[in-house]
């Protein structure tokens, strides 16, 4: 094997850009297929989790005791979708009222006229539907004065990402498809046998497997080179968008941190692309050596 | 490495052996044998089919009729390792020498041994070994064949086919490249090879032009034979 390994580097140092090349492909199809990956495992499960969705204002009525006004919001919070449950007194929504009515606090000797508010927040993968039957029941609440749902914006919203859906899929497609093509062209580049080097080789009694073995490795050395530098493309992207994803988590009133993979991941997407190109390295050969050896 | 042959049997038997390509007849009901430690020369004009007769033995071509026996074994049967083991058992020269130049000389010889499964270092040392008994000092052993004389790249071809001591020696013209003297040192070479008991076949088209061995056995072919 360590033969045919120094005969695989050789053949690949006889042609470096070709080598280059294939290296360049096979790293940027392995980019696509792993960013593909990385925002299917990581991104879109965090945006569907995120508190930004619709909203329910639960107006509580007057002289509800606090103990009713906390089983509300334990029940609020019980509902399909889970929302974040946050309690707005009347006493602290008075009190900015009056602050920015420009009256200062306590000087005002007419009683609060407003309610306890509980705003349900629903995270953005939640039904319109849903919000809208949650609203109905909430209703029907003892304790409840009123609720008020804004789903309009969020059914228009929701309307665009399934849109947006539709097409990001097809373009995801197109790309593994693309990626699945790339891999194996890549590989396929790097094996050339030529007519009379498989001649000399019969000649001396080489066996099929002597002689496909250097331009397996070869094709094999090419995707795993390309594999590891599509690893540490990804990892550089990745703690690039870092900062931006921070931000715009934040905005959301949320944080952001991209999943820990496992160590055995990487080694693995090494693993697969080298056998990969060892197939496809070991068919080419093959079916080259099969038009040479064709008999006369 | 050696065919298990008896020396009564005849290490290479020709029974009435035709070759065409496509309509062209190469060669008409060939018969012939050799026997273990002969030397034999398969003489004839161009076209006469002496290297096709030689790959024919290599089992690097079939016959369009008839049968060709290898110590003992019909070569139409031999398949997969078999025939591995029968390439492995000869050295073939052939005609100009292919050797391949995207490597060295060196690694050239050393392809036979290890094809045959030595393991490279190993192999390099002993195609070191052949290239230095045929007369190529180690900086031309590093060199590309193209880089070397046409009589030097015969004796990297003649070393190469040495290199895992066959039995059976095929040469297509080896004398082809080289000046008088060169040819008959060769001649003596390869009668000594004969003595230690090594089957040589050689094609050659001009036989008083070498100075052959008294044992050699002359097998004239005519292009009448193919026509």
């Amino acid at each position: 094997m360590s033969a045919a390994l120094r005969r695989a580097a050789a053949l690949l140092g006889s042609r470096p850009w070709r080598f280059l090349l294939g290296m360049l492909t096979a790293a940027a199809a392995i980019v696509l297929l792993l960013t593909v990956a990385v925002v299917a495992a990581g991104v879109a499960p965090r945006i569907a989790g995120l508190k930004a969705g619709p909203q329910l204002s639960v107006f509580v009525a007057t002289e509800t005791p606090q103990s009713e006004l906390e089983a509300l919001q334990s029940r609020l919070a019980a509902l399909d979708g889970a929302p974040a449950v946050r309690l707005i007194p009347r006493a602290r929504a008075f009190a900015e009222l009056s602050a920015r009515a420009g009256v200062a606090a306590g000087t005002e000797t007419r009683a609060n006229p407003l309610p306890d508010v509980l705003v349900a927040q629903f995270g953005l993968g939640v039904e319109p539907a849903a919000v809208e039957r949650a609203a109905a029941q909430v209703r029907t609440w003892r304790g409840v004065d009123a609720v008020q749902a804004e789903v309009g914006w969020y059914r228009r919203l929701a309307a665009l990402a399934a849109g947006a859906g539709v097409v990001g899929a097809v373009a995801g497609a197109a790309a593994l498809l693309l990626a699945a093509m790339a891999l194996p062209a890549a590989a396929a580049a790097q094996v050339r046998l030529p007519r009379e080097e498989a001649a000399v080789l019969r000649m001396v009694g080489a066996s099929t497997s002597f002689i496909v073995r250097p331009y397996a490795c070869a094709a094999a050395l090419t995707l795993a080179l390309g594999a590891t530098l599509a690893l540490a493309l990804l990892a550089v992207a990745l703690s690039s968008a870092q900062p931006q994803l921070d931000s715009a988590a934040a905005a959301l009133g949320s944080t952001f941190a991209w999943p820990r993979l496992p160590v055995w991941l990487p080694i693995a997407v090494v693993v697969m692309a080298a056998v990969l190109g060892w197939l496809t390295g070991w068919i080419v050969t093959h079916r080259h050596l099969r038009s040479s050896d064709a008999p006369q | 490495m050696s065919f298990v042959v008896t020396p009564s049997t005849p290490l290479v038997v020709f029974d009435r052996v035709a070759k065409r390509y496509g309509a062209m007849p190469v060669l008409r009901a060939l018969s012939f044998s050799v026997t273990r430690s002969e030397f034999v020369v398969v003489s004839g004009p161009t076209s006469a089919g002496k290297s096709t007769t030689l790959r024919l033995i290599a089992a690097l071509e079939r016959p369009s009729e008839g049968t060709i026996t290898v110590a003992g074994s019909p070569l139409a049967g031999l398949r997969g390792r078999a025939l591995l083991h029968l390439r492995r058992s000869m050295g073939i020269v052939t005609q100009p020498p292919l050797l391949l130049d995207d490597r060295s000389v060196l690694h050239n010889v050393a392809l036979p041994a290890a094809a045959a499964g030595m393991p490279w270092r190993e192999a390099c040392d002993r195609a070191a070994a052949a290239l230095n008994k045929a007369g190529l000092v180690p900086s031309e052993q590093l060199l590309r064949p193209s880089h070397l004389s046409g009589g030097a790249r015969q004796r990297a071809a003649l070393a190469r086919a040495l290199v895992n001591r066959p039995a059976l020696l095929l040469l297509d013209e080896p004398a082809a490249q080289l000046d008088a003297a060169a040819s008959a040192d060769l001649m003596r070479v390869l009668d000594q090879f004969v003595v230690s008991g090594v089957t040589v076949v050689m094609a050659c088209a001009h036989p008083r032009a070498i100075p052959l061995p008294a044992r050699a056995r002359v097998i004239a072919l005519d292009v009448e034979d193919a026509r």
